[in-house]
C-alpha cells in the first residue's frame, strides 16, 4: 500500500563565491523517514542506524550494558554463527560494526555497491536476529575485560573517566560507557536481551545513509530487510544534570606527564546561545593554533603538545571541557594560565580581529566538515536523534554569521565558569 | 577519478567486477619541483600536501628527532609570515593545516576553499625558499616537542616498550630510532642543526607537490609556477639506508614494567618493502603484494588462521593480529601482536601461537581464503578513496617510498594473480624465527 514520498530538500550553501549543497531526501518506509544523500561517484554505499539507547540509559549496576549488547549483538546472527557471520561478511568486503557512546548507540555499514542487497540483509540481522550465543558472549566479555583492565595504563582514559563522574555526578551523563570490570563481569545474555527488546524498536531508532542507491531502490531493501521490526519506544533524556559543587582529584600515576581535563556544564544544542557559544570557544581554545590557550600555553610558554577546549552540548546541559598534557612540575601552572584566559576573555571579551578571523573560519571551513561519507553520516544521524531544524545544515553558515562581537563576548560572561570547576588530573609525583 | 568496469580472471568467473582507479596528472617544474593534480569535483576542497622524501630515518647518530623538530619549526615563520602565522592566516581563509614527519617522509598540507588554494601554495613555497628560525622560538618549541614525546611514548607502557623492541630489532638501521627522537638527542639538539637540515634538503627538486580536490592541472599549474618557479635549485644529497646486517639468532625482549596491567606479546620478522629488500639486498618487491596478503589470511582478521586457532577454538587469547606494510624506502617487516587471555601463561601462548603458525604452513591456505583477502583489500581501497585527504596521503607516501606514479594502482590488478602457494612460499620465507624479535610485556607484580 505504501508509496514512496519523496521529500527533497536542497540545502545549498553560499559560500564567498561558490555554492555547497547537500540534498536530504527522505524515503518513508513501513519503519519511518530513512535520509539518503546519493552520491554515484564512487560504487559504495554508507549507513548508519541510530537508536537513542547509549549508556546514560543503562542502569545503576548495569554501566556499560549498552556497549556490551550491541558489541555482543553484532557478533553473529541466528542463520550464521561467528565464525561464518565473519566470513560471509569478508567475502563481500562488508564493513558491520556497533558502537556506543552516551546517548546513543550506531550500528555502521560500509559496502561496495554491487552488495547493498545482501549488506542492508546483514545489517537487519544484527539488530532484530542476532545471534546472542553463550561462548560468544564469554569471548567478548573476556576481551573488554582485558581492554578495562588495560585502560588502567592509560592517564587520559582515567582523566576522562573521573572527569565525566565528578562534573555528571549521579547522572547518566557520568556513567562510563564501557562500564566497570564488576558490571561487565555480572553481564548475561538475558540482560541483552532485556536490552534489546526495550530499547531497540524503530520508535527509537533513526536510518541515514549516504552514497551508490536509488531511493527506491533503499525503500525496496529498507522495507524487506526491516520487515518485523518492532515498534517500541521513542527514548529521550528526561533529567538534567545538576549543578555541583567545584572539586580538585588527583590519581598518581608513574608517569612523567599529568593529564589533566578542566571544565564545568555547559549548554544543549538547541540553546538559542549555542552559535555564539561556539564562536567563542573557537577563540578561546577551539581553533587550534589560532585559539588563546594554544598561544599561552603551548607557544609562549612550551608547557604542553596539546590544549584545546570544546562544549559538549547534550540535551538539558551538556559540559565545557579543557584538556592538556604537561610535565608534572608544570601542571599547576598550566592551570592557573587556563584559568586566566578564561577569566580575561570574560572580563575583557575579544578583539574584532578574532571575532572577524573566526568567523570567517567557520564559514569558509564548513564544506570540510561534510567531506567524507563518514562525517555526513555523522551530521545527518545528528541531525535526526537531536532537537535541531531539517535546514540546520542549510542554515548553519547563516547563523554562524548572525553571531555578532557582543553575542560572543556575552556567551563567554554567562557559560564560562572559572571559579567553580571541575579539575582532574592524572599524573606523577606530587 | 575512474571507475573501470574491467573483466579480471576470465577463466575463473564472469563476473564484472569495479575497480576504482586513481585519475592524475603530473608536470616537473624546470627547477625539479614534481606536481601531481588529482581531480575530484564533490566538494569545493582543495588539500594541498608538500612531501619531501626525507625524514626521520636521514638523521645521524646522536641528532635522532631533528626531522620532526624541524616540522614544527617550519611554523616559526619567514620574513614575510610572523611566526604562528601561518596557521593562523590558513584558518582566517576558513582553511586547515597540519604537518607530519615519518621514518621516510616530513610532508605538510592545508584543506582549502578551492578559491583559495592560492594562499596555502604562496606559504608553503615561501617557507621552503625562506624559513627563519630565531633563538626566541627555539626553545620553547623544544619544549612542545619533549611534551609531545611525554604524551605519546612516555607515558605509555605500550609505547615505552614498543620502542626498546623497534631499537633492538634494527641495531644498526635508522628505523631502530624513534621518529620523534630519544629524549637526551631532542633535548642536545640545536638552532644550527635545524637551519642545516633545512638547508640540507628543503629544495624544489626534493620535493612533490599534490593538489587533490576540485582542481585540474591546467588551474594548478600557473599557480605553482608563479610561487615555486624562481626557488632555485640545489644540490641534495640522500644517503642510502645503513644496511640492517643479516643475522641468523632470535632475539628477546622481556619487560616487567609497574605501569603495565595486561601481558602481551609482539613479534617482528624481517621481511622486504614494495622497494627495499632484507639486509640491503635490492630483491624483494615481487614478495610484498603475496606478504600483503599473508597478513590478512594469517592474522588480519576475525577470518584469520590465527584468530580462528588461538582465539576461537583454543580459546587462549583475546587478541591475536599479524601485520605488514609494503611502502618504505627500507626494509619492512611483518609483525605478529598476541594478547594472551587472562591467567594464560605468555609463555605458554607464545608456544601455542609458533605451532599454531608451524600448522598454517603444514596445513596449506585456500584459493577461496586469498581470493577473500583480495576482496577485503580491494573494498577497503574503494572506501579510502571516500576521503579526498586519505587519496593524498596514500599517493605521498606511495612517491616518497620510490613508486611511480603509473604504477600507483597496479595492485588492484596484480593481486587477482596472486595465488595461494605464492603466499605460502614468500611466508615461508620470511618468518623464520631463528631472525626475528620477540618482546614481552609484562605486569610488574606489586611487592
Amino acid at each position: 500500500m505504501s508509496y514512496l514520498l519523496r521529500a527533497i530538500a536542497l540545502f545549498a550553501v553560499f559560500l564567498s563565491t561558490q555554492t555547497f549543497a547537500v540534498d536530504i531526501q527522505k524515503v518513508e518506509t513501513k519503519i519511518g523517514e530513512v535520509w539518503l544523500v546519493e552520491s554515484h561517484s564512487l560504487p559504495m554505499v554508507s549507513a548508519q542506524v541510530t537508536f537513542r539507547a547509549g549508556s546514560a540509559f543503562d542502569k545503576k549496576g548495569q554501566e556499560g550494558l549498552a556497549s556490551f549488547a550491541v558489541d555482543l549483538m553484532s557478533e553473529a546472527t541466528e542463520e550464521l554463527p561467528k565464525a561464518e557471520f565473519a566470513t560471509a561478511l569478508e567475502d563481500k568486503g562488508i564493513g558491520l560494526g556497533a558502537s556506543a557512546d552516551k546517548l546513543n548507540v550506531t550500528f555502521s555499514l560500509k559496502t561496495l555497491s554491487e552488495y547493498k542487497s545482501e549488506a542492508f540483509g546483514y545489517l537487519a540481522d544484527v539488530i532484530l536476529r542476532p545471534r546472542l550465543d553463550v561462548q560468544d558472549a564469554k569471548r567478548l566479555k573476556s576481551s573488554l575485560l582485558a581492554g578495562l583492565k588495560q585502560s588502567q595504563e592509560d592517564a587520559s582514559y582515567l582523566a576522562a573517566r573521573g572527569f565525566n563522574l565528578q562534573l555528571y555526578g549521579a547522572h547518566g551523563y557520568g556513567q562510563p560507557t564501557t562500564g566497570y570490570m564488576r558490571t561487565v563481569e555480572d553481564f548475561t545474555i538475558e540482560n541483552v536481551k532485556q536490552y534489546k527488546e526495550r530499547m531497540l524498536g524503530y520508535k527509537n531508532m533513526h536510518i541515514a545513509v549516504v552514497g551508490d542507491i536509488k531511493p527506491e531502490e533503499l525503500k525496496t531493501l529498507i522495507n524487506k530487510a526491516f520487515d518485523d521490526m518492532p515498534k517500541g519506544k521513542a527514548y529521550k533524556m528526561t533529567k538534567a544534570p545538576e549543578e555541583r559543587f567545584p572539586t580538585f582529584t588527583r590519581i598518581s600515576r608513574p608517569i612523567p606527564q599529568s593529564h589533566i581535563l578542566l571544565g564545568h556544564l555547559g549548554l544543549s544544542r538547541d540553546n538559542p546561545d549555542y552559535f555564539a557559544a561556539y564562536v567563542m570557544n573557537y577563540i578561546l581554545g577551539g581553533g587550534g593554533f589560532s585559539s588563546r590557550l594554544m598561544q599561552k600555553v603551548r607557544v609562549e610558554n612550551g608547557l604542553a603538545y596539546s590544549v584545546y577546549s570544546y562544549f559538549e552540548p547534550m540535551p538539558h546541559k551538556g559540559a565545557f571541557v579543557v584538556g592538556l598534557q604537561t610535565k608534572n612540575a608544570s601542571a599547576q601552572k598550566a592551570i592557573t594560565l587556563v584559568k586566566e584566559q578564561m577569566k580575561k576573555i570574560k572580563r575583557k571579551g575579544i578583539t574584532q580581529a578574532e571575532y572577524k578571523n573566526a568567523i570567517n573560519f567557520l564559514t569558509g571551513s564548513f564544506p570540510m566538515r561534510l567531506d567524507t561519507s563518514d562525517k555526513l553520516l555523522g551530521y545527518l544521524s545528528m541531525m535526526q536523534t537531536e532537537n535541531v531544524p531539517f535546514d540546520y545544515l542549510e542554515t548553519w553558515v547563516k547563523r554562524i554569521q548572525e553571531v555578532s562581537l557582543i553575542d560572543v563576548n556575552n556567551a563567554a560572561q554567562k557559560y564560562l565558569q572559572p571559579e567553580y570547576m571541575v579539575v582532574m588530573q592524572v599524573g606523577g609525583e606530587k | 577519478m575512474r571507475i573501470l568496469f574491467a573483466v579480471f580472471a576470465l577463466l575463473l568467473s564472469v563476473r564484472a567486477e569495479a575497480v576504482v582507479t586513481t585519475d592524475y596528472q603530473s608536470y616537473t617544474l624546470e627547477n625539479g619541483l614534481k606536481l601531481v593534480v588529482v581531480p575530484d569535483h564533490r566538494a569545493p576542497v582543495v588539500t594541498s600536501m608538500l612531501w619531501y622524501p626525507i625524514g626521520a630515518a636521514d638523521e645521524v647518530a646522536g641528532k635522532t628527532g631533528l626531522a620532526h623538530f624541524l616540522e614544527h619549526l617550519m611554523f616559526k615563520g619567514t620574513d614575510k609570515i610572523p611566526a604562528g602565522e601561518f596557521s593562523k592566516r590558513i584558518a582566517a581563509s576558513g582553511g586547515q593545516d597540519n604537518a607530519f614527519t615519518s621514518y621516510d617522509y616530513t610532508a605538510y598540507y592545508q584543506k582549502m576553499a578551492k578559491n583559495k588554494i592560492e594562499l596555502a601554495l604562496e606559504m608553503e613555497a615561501d617557507r621552503m625558499a625562506n624559513l627563519k628560525i630565531d633563538a626566541e622560538h627555539f626553545e620553547p618549541e623544544k619544549q612542545v616537542v619533549l611534551e609531545e614525546r611525554r604524551m605519546r611514548v612516555e607515558s605509555k607502557p605500550m609505547r615505552r616498550f614498543y620502542e626498546e623492541l623497534v631499537r633492538k630489532h634494527y641495531a644498526k638501521h635508522p628505523y631502530g630510532n624513534p621518529v620523534i627522537g630519544w629524549r637526551e638527542d631532542i633535548k642536545a639538539l640545536s638552532l644550527e642543526d635545524a637551519q642545516n637540515w633545512w638547508q640540507q634538503y628543503y629544495a624544489p627538486n626534493n620535493a612533490t607537490l599534490i593538489l587533490v580536490g576540485d582542481i585540474t592541472m591546467k588551474e594548478a599549474l600557473p599557480m605553482v609556477e608563479k610561487h615555486y618557479a624562481h626557488i632555485p635549485k640545489r644540490e641534495v644529497k640522500i644517503k642510502p639506508f645503513t644496511a640492517e646486517p643479516p643475522r641468523s639468532h632470535e632475539i628477546r625482549y622481556m619487560k616487567k614494567d609497574k605501569q603495565a596491567k595486561i601481558s602481551l606479546l609482539y613479534r617482528m620478522y624481517r621481511a622486504p618493502s614494495l622497494f627495499a629488500g632484507v639486509a640491503g639486498k635490492d630483491t624483494g618487491a615481487k614478495d610484498a603484494l603475496p606478504l600483503t596478503l599473508l597478513a590478512e589470511v594469517l592474522g588480519g582478521s576475525e577470518t584469520s588462521y590465527l584468530y580462528r586457532k588461538l582465539v576461537l577454538e583454543q580459546n587462549i587469547a583475546d587478541s591475536v593480529s599479524t601485520d605488514y606494510y609494503a611502502i618504505s624506502r627500507g626494509e619492512s617487516s611483518f609483525s605478529v601482536y598476541l594478547q594472551p587471555k587472562e591467567g594464560v601463561d605468555i609463555i605458554d601462548a607464545e608456544q601455542a601461537l609458533d605451532k599454531a603458525i608451524a600448522t598454517f604452513f603444514s596445513e596449506g591456505v585456500t584459493e577461496q581464503e586469498i581470493k577473500r583477502a583480495a576482496v577485503k583489500l580491494k573494498a577497503a581501497d574503494v572506501y579510502a578513496r571516500d576521503s579526498v585527504f586519505n587519496t593524498a596521503l596514500r599517493l605521498g607516501r606511495f612517491l616518497v617510498a620510490g613508486g611511480a606514479l603509473k604504477k600507483f594502482d597496479d595492485w588492484l590488478v596484480a593481486i587477482d594473480r596472486v595465488r595461494a602457494e605464492e603466499v605460502l612460499r614468500v611466508g615461508r620465507t620470511y618468518l623464520v624465527k631463528d631472525r626475528s624479535t620477540t618482546g614481552i610485556l609484562q605486569p610488574e607484580e606489586e611487592k
